[in-house]
């Protein structure tokens, strides 16, 4: 997978837990085992948060960056050269800079029994669009934390980052956000990856 | 965009426009959201998305038909309905586009999403020219 699936996030505004964080095991170490699932287990501990999906974990590091701070936040400098290359590379294909800010927030849903992630999504009311999964389908739905206030193009980018780390047919989702037939997919995914690592997640 | 069904309204995209038009029911929005797709030179999927819900309000002031409770509630009237079917060829060719060549329908196909063609081919019929 190496350092491209190594999503490291940026800070969040909040670092509560979400409310699913109580219902996930307890905190591993660095050399815990696979899961039961087989999911690889990430390192967390009281400031982080994380949730697994089939093919792997999110992990938010409770801290992340805000701004050129990568260096300074204690990223490697090949991950800080590798997050910033991506920056760039991404800004030149698209018409919104990297990091416009918008009203977007990126969401997700978890299986009730087996409590993975089942479906991503973006909205920009979070609160509506809560109420409306209920309604129609009976799905909560938690906001990632640190991932609002981003562009429609930002929050497609990480929504599909997102989609294709847990693979489409593994979640609820009935299409991709992005197509990879695009010729903009690879910029768009390495754009995504770039947020997802300024607001602190890794994806292992 | 998340989109979890083959609906009209089952996705992201649609949901909030549909949100933000019911809180300003103006024709206006909706021949944007229309024309947008016909002078896009490649349809992205949220426009694609936003024009067949704008579409669906097209049928409902055309003919009467809601796919959507909440658009049922609209008040229609003979104005409105006039207005309508200036902006109803929008909606033709944009629902002609997006299942012709678009990110949409690209990736509803390659899911096998046979489901969504279905949809598009009913509100393409429902706003076919009327015989007189």
């Amino acid at each position: 997978m190496g350092l491209l699936l190594r999503l490291l996030l940026a800070l969040a505004a909040s670092l509560a837990l979400p409310a699913w964080a109580s219902s996930l095991p307890a905190p591993l170490s660095s050399a815990a085992p696979e899961t039961a699932s087989g999911v690889s287990a990430a390192s967390v501990d009281e400031e982080h948060t994380y949730f697994a999906g089939e093919s792997g974990a999110w992990v938010h590091n409770g801290k992340g960056t805000c701004g050129p701070t990568l260096a300074s936040a204690g990223y490697p400098p090949q991950i800080v050269d590798e997050i910033l290359a991506a920056e760039k590379s991404s800004s030149s294909f698209y018409s919104e800079p990297f990091g416009a800010g918008g009203p977007h927030q990126i969401y997700f849903a978890l299986d009730k029994g087996s409590k993975q992630v089942k479906y991503i999504g973006r909205t920009d009311g979070l609160g509506r669009r809560a109420a409306e999964h209920w309604a129609s389908k009976g799905r909560e739905i938690q906001q990632m934390s640190g991932l609002s206030g981003l562009s429609l193009s930002d929050a497609r980018a990480v929504e599909q980052v997102l989609i294709e780390f847990h693979g489409l047919k593994n979640l609820d989702n009935a299409i991709n956000s992005i197509s990879p037939r695009r010729n903009i997919y690879p910029y768009a995914i390495e754009r995504g990856k770039a947020i997802l690592y300024r607001a602190g997640y890794t994806l292992e | 965009m998340g989109t979890w069904g083959v609906g009209y309204f089952e996705n992201d995209a649609a949901t909030e426009w549909l949100d933000a038009f019911l809180a300003n029911p103006s024709p206006s929005n909706v021949q944007s959201a229309l024309q947008r797709v016909c002078d896009a030179t490649e349809i992205e999927i949220d426009d694609a998305q936003v024009a067949i819900a704008a579409a669906a309000i097209v049928l409902y002031f055309f003919t009467g038909e809601a796919v959507d409770k909440r658009i049922s509630a609209l008040p229609r009237n003979d104005v409105l309905q006039k207005q309508y079917t200036l902006i109803v060829g929008f909606a033709r060719r944009a629902l002609e586009s997006i299942a012709t060549d678009s990110e949409l329908a690209s990736e509803h196909d390659d899911a096998g999403n046979v489901g969504w063609r279905a949809g598009i081919d009913q509100l393409r019929k429902g706003i076919q020219p009327r015989k007189k």
